[in-house]
């Protein structure tokens, strides 16, 4: 049950910026800055930050769904950056992903059936004859009926749409998917719904989910372990208990103090952080954090702080920590 | 509470191709001085539509108000002709949205965004008007205000924006602010700058605020009075710690227990069955009623109406009493 | 009973409506784009059933009535060695809309190829492909036509020839705008999740472009294509009424507006060139009509 299903070391993405008549590159947005992560089977990695700081690019570039920069990244052992464009088409059944966008995520000219059935027949798992039989077992294993088959996209509603680009990614019996923002753009009664559905699914099919997401408390709903990335980099990463009750990381704790709670009587101490985020195309030297951080002290603003383990498999980048 | 608006069995209904749509349904609310009221729904329960109502903003065609009172300081905003709606709006009420870039003007500097609204609304000289915009960005925590008044719109970060869109609400001291989902474009410790910023200037002004939003947490931390809406209804108003405490609706308390939450762990999250209606497509009788687990037979029939439970407290539900339905 | 509830709410709309569908409703809503396409589905009817029910073969002369003008017998006159002239009108209908259609058609598939492939595999590919476009572009049409057509007289081309070399010719020469049209649309949908959602399923290439990339610019082929046989009518009628399209004894529209440079027929026998004239005419506004009718219900994509 222990094994390690993916595991990401030193990942770089580095998105070059182009300026002048001629295209030149003038500098490079880190989006992706020296990630080292590892996922286990049944296990689900959340991976928070805010917008911009790179959490979407690094579960598509683990996918090589965009070119890497640097770095390796481990499916089961093999390289996927090593791997031929066939060998790496016939390994992507096993690692998948699920889409932020339910609208943009599904092709509108093609039928439900056809959206889940057509990866199936490409990858011979079913043929014509058997596919059927297996869109419908899909469709109802998320909470979708057959009559849904024969229709479009356009007549589903978001939450909907969701369960029809899980049930694409479930048909391919998948080890590893990454879940990219699955529940942002839904609405609040139906978000729950599909963070069940995931959770039951996992149960079933021990899936390893790369959970990314904005929404700390989904992700502490859902994760066994969380990461907290920032401008590119993950600045913690911890068991979900250890990360929630004892934030080693200035960033980590006034990112949990901001989130507001559903609860009126609850009263907490805030400890809200100046400024803004940073453009990822020039980040601060240093740790990044220091133009936020309430603790800076002058080695912040000159060194950058190794990512280590405290203890606890417990990891954090900050000079406060382990001096 | 000395009532500041009072909005009346309000009717917005569209007019499009496929059938009407009855975005808001006869809601009535009101907002008292010096308090903050947030109307909490799902995408398309009509709660913005409700908001833009109150400036009259809404397109026509296809939108048309059909029917009720919006009584603002004892006139009816809705008999107003359209010269005395444009006082009101950002002089007596101002509104800021969801999405700061957009409601910004990319051509004009921030600056002269701001300085245009005080010499409209208020009789002031260039030079006046130039220091009070600098004033007001600085109320909003803008650093290096007289800058930035220099700058343009994309010069500027997403929570930056979000501040002058409040300076230039702000501006004109409006005794009511209505701020469509303030919040939903940002990043948590932005959010938590903004509503942080919010609060402050309610407590400094005593300006009202409307605030629209789907987020309970968000909710939760500002609101004196919450209604909730669902398919252009209000199906349950009440006090904050009221609500919270003591939910009476099923869609309400359904919300609540469905909402993950950072302080307390839930083996498994409820959810709402099934699917928002279409607005093209409502059942008749209570639109929860395919929904809701403690459907009656009666739910099927009738739309329950809205009535109080006890002190202050409204729910539109059967199981609160189905008496009096005709 | 949850889900057996909500299942009876939904079976209520039974009826499934496609990508096509929709814009089908959308397009009987616009009544200047309907009346565009009655009027070419009446074109192309009579051009097709004229001839055969039309007790004249289109080369029958009679010269009991040469340049007659219209009469029950002959109802829009004969010309100058007593041909009909209207089922020389509708014979010539089947050969300039045929010329159109198959002009387009060859235009489509080689603009809509080139242009998928030139978009979905961008880079070094997309920039041979678009210097081609390019030049292609820039190629005088006019003077070139001319060349071919005087080279096909000089070398005694049977007339039936000719048509086709007039089709093929539109159609190679207007392929590259559709081109750049299909390869700005592949690259804008390449970034739209599903494509991702497609190369992250292990599709091969050639299922993305034909299933997921291809289908999804249908709406703007079927409009550039809907107008581009409105265009490819006009050059042909151009290129016949100058005498180097389709020439007589075959009728075409152009070649039988041709008969407008005798003065004295502009004067005194307009029932020899206004029907042709009216013809092209009709056939063209009715066609662009359709067309921008269809680009509006294409255009606002599946969103209700």
């Amino acid at each position: 049950m222990n094994d390690v299903i993916l595991s990401v070391k030193r990942l770089k993405k580095y998105f070059p910026i182009r300026a002048g008549v001629f295209q030149r590159t003038v500098g490079f947005v880190k989006a992706v800055d020296d990630i080292s992560l590892e996922l286990k089977r049944g296990e689900t990695l959340g991976l928070v930050g805010e917008s911009g700081c790179g959490k979407s690019t690094t579960g598509r570039t683990i996918l090589r769904l965009i070119e890497k920069t640097d770095g390796e990244v481990f499916f089961e052992g093999k390289d996927i950056y090593r791997l031929k464009r066939e060998e790496l088409r016939r390994l992507r059944p096993n690692m998948q992903i699920i889409f932020q966008d339910p609208y943009s995520s599904l092709n509108p000219r093609m039928t439900v059936g056809e959206i889940i059935g057509e990866a199936l027949i490409e990858h011979k798992v079913a043929d014509k004859n058997t596919v059927e039989d297996k869109v419908q077992e899909v469709l109802e294993m998320c909470g979708l009926s057959l009559f849904h088959m024969k229709r479009y996209p356009h007549e589903f509603s978001g939450g909907q749409r969701q369960r029809i680009g899980i049930a694409r990614v479930l048909a391919l019996k998948p080890k590893f998917i990454v879940c990219d923002e699955p529940v942002s753009a839904l609405d609040v009664s139906i978000q729950s719904q599909i963070v069940n559905l995931l959770c039951e699914l996992q149960q079933k099919f021990h899936f390893s989910y790369l959970f990314i997401s904005h929404d700390l408390s989904v992700v502490k709903h859902i994760s066994h372990r969380v990461g907290v990335m920032y401008l590119g980099s993950l600045v913690e990463l911890a068991d979900k208990k250890e990360i929630y009750t004892n934030p080693l990381h200035p960033y980590t704790q006034a990112l949990l103090s901001a989130v507001p709670v559903a609860d009126p009587t609850v009263q907490r101490v805030r400890n809200i952080l100046e400024g803004d985020i940073p453009s990822p195309a020039n980040p601060p030297k240093g740790c990044k954090f220091h133009t936020r951080c309430p603790y800076t002290k002058d080695i912040c603003r000159a060194e950058v702080p190794e990512y280590k383990n405290v203890g606890n498999n417990h990891f954090v980048a900050c000079h406060r920590i382990g001096r | 509470m000395e009532k500041l608006l009072e909005i009346k069995n309000l009717k917005t209904y569209f007019y499009t191709d496929e059938g009407i749509v009855k975005a808001v349904d006869d809601v009535s609310l009101k907002i008292n001085k010096g308090e903050t009221m947030c109307i909490v729904g799902e995408s398309g329960c009509g709660k913005s539509i409700t908001a833009m109502s109150i400036l009259r903003l809404i397109p026509n065609p296809p939108g048309r108000i059909e029917g009720g009172e919006i009584v603002f300081e004892g006139r009816d905003l809705l008999k107003l002709s359209e010269e005395e709606v444009r006082s009101i709006r950002g002089n007596e009420i101002s509104m800021i949205f969801q999405e700061p870039m957009t409601s910004l003007n990319p051509v004009f500097t921030i600056g002269n965004q701001i300085i245009e609204a005080i010499m409209l609304h208020q009789n002031l000289s260039k030079k006046a008007a130039v220091e009070k915009a600098v004033e007001v960005l600085k109320l909003v925590g803008i650093p290096r205000a007289d800058e930035i008044i220099n700058a343009y719109p994309h010069e500027l970060s997403g929570g930056m924006r979000q501040r002058v869109m409040i300076a230039m609400a702000m501006v004109c001291n409006p005794k009511l602010l209505i701020a469509d989902e303030p919040t939903t474009a940002l990043d948590v410790t932005i959010q938590a700058q903004i509503l942080d910023l919010m609060r402050k200037l309610k407590e400094d002004t005593k300006t009202s605020i409307m605030l629209i939003t789907h987020d309970l947490g968000v909710v939760a931390e500002m609101a004196d009075y919450i209604s909730v809406m669902y398919s252009g209804k209000i199906v349950e108003e009440a006090k904050v710690l009221e609500l919270f405490k003591n939910p009476l609706h099923p869609y309400t308390s359904g919300l609540l227990a469905s909402k993950p939450q950072i302080h307390i762990d839930k083996e498994k999250l409820y959810a709402i069955p099934g699917q928002v209606p279409s607005s093209f497509d409502l059942p008749k009788g209570c639109y929860f009623y395919p929904r809701c687990e403690r459907a009656m037979d009666i739910c099927e029939q009738c739309a329950p109406k809205l009535k109080q439970i006890h002190d202050g407290h409204y729910v539109a539900c059967h199981l609160y009493g189905g008496e009096e339905n005709e | 009973m949850e889900i057996v509830r909500e299942n009876r709410i939904e079976q209520k709309k039974e009826k499934i409506l496609g990508p096509w569908q929709l814009a089908w409703i959308r397009l009987k809503r616009n009544r200047l784009a309907m009346v565009g396409l009655y009027v070419l589905i009446f074109m192309v009817s009579i051009s097709i059933l004229g001839p055969i029910i039309s007790p004249y073969k289109m080369e029958t002369i009679d010269l009991a009535n040469i340049s007659a003008p219209p009469s029950i017998a002959h109802p829009l006159g004969t010309d100058e060695v007593g041909r009909d002239i209207l089922t020389r009108v509708m014979y010539a209908g089947r050969i300039s809309l045929s010329v159109g259609i198959v002009a387009v058609f060859i235009s489509v598939v080689i603009g809509s190829m080139i242009g998928a492939v030139s978009g979905y595999y961008s880079g070094i590919i997309d920039a041979i492909i678009m210097r081609i476009v390019d030049i292609f572009m820039c190629f005088p049409f006019l003077p070139l036509l001319l060349m071919i057509a005087a080279v096909m007289s000089d070398y005694k081309i049977n007339p039936d020839y000719r048509i086709y070399v007039v089709m093929l010719i539109i159609g190679i020469l207007s392929w590259p705008g559709l081109a750049r049209i299909i390869r700005g649309q592949i690259l804008s949908l390449r970034e739209q999740e599903f494509i991702q959602a497609a190369e992250a399923l292990g599709l091969r290439d050639r299922r993305k472009i034909f299933r997921h990339l291809l289908p999804n610019t249908f709406g703007s082929i079927i409009v550039s294509s809907t107008l581009g046989v409105g265009n490819a009518i006009l050059t042909e009628s151009v290129l016949s009424f100058l005498g180097l399209g389709v020439t007589p004894p075959t009728p075409s529209w152009g070649n039988m507006v041709n008969a407008v440079t005798d003065a004295y027929v502009f004067q005194f026998h307009p029932w020899r060139w206004m029907p042709p004239g009216i013809c092209i005419f009709i056939t063209v506004m009715a066609i662009n009509l359709l067309g921008d009718g269809l680009r509006d219900a294409f255009d606002s994509k599946l969103k209700r």
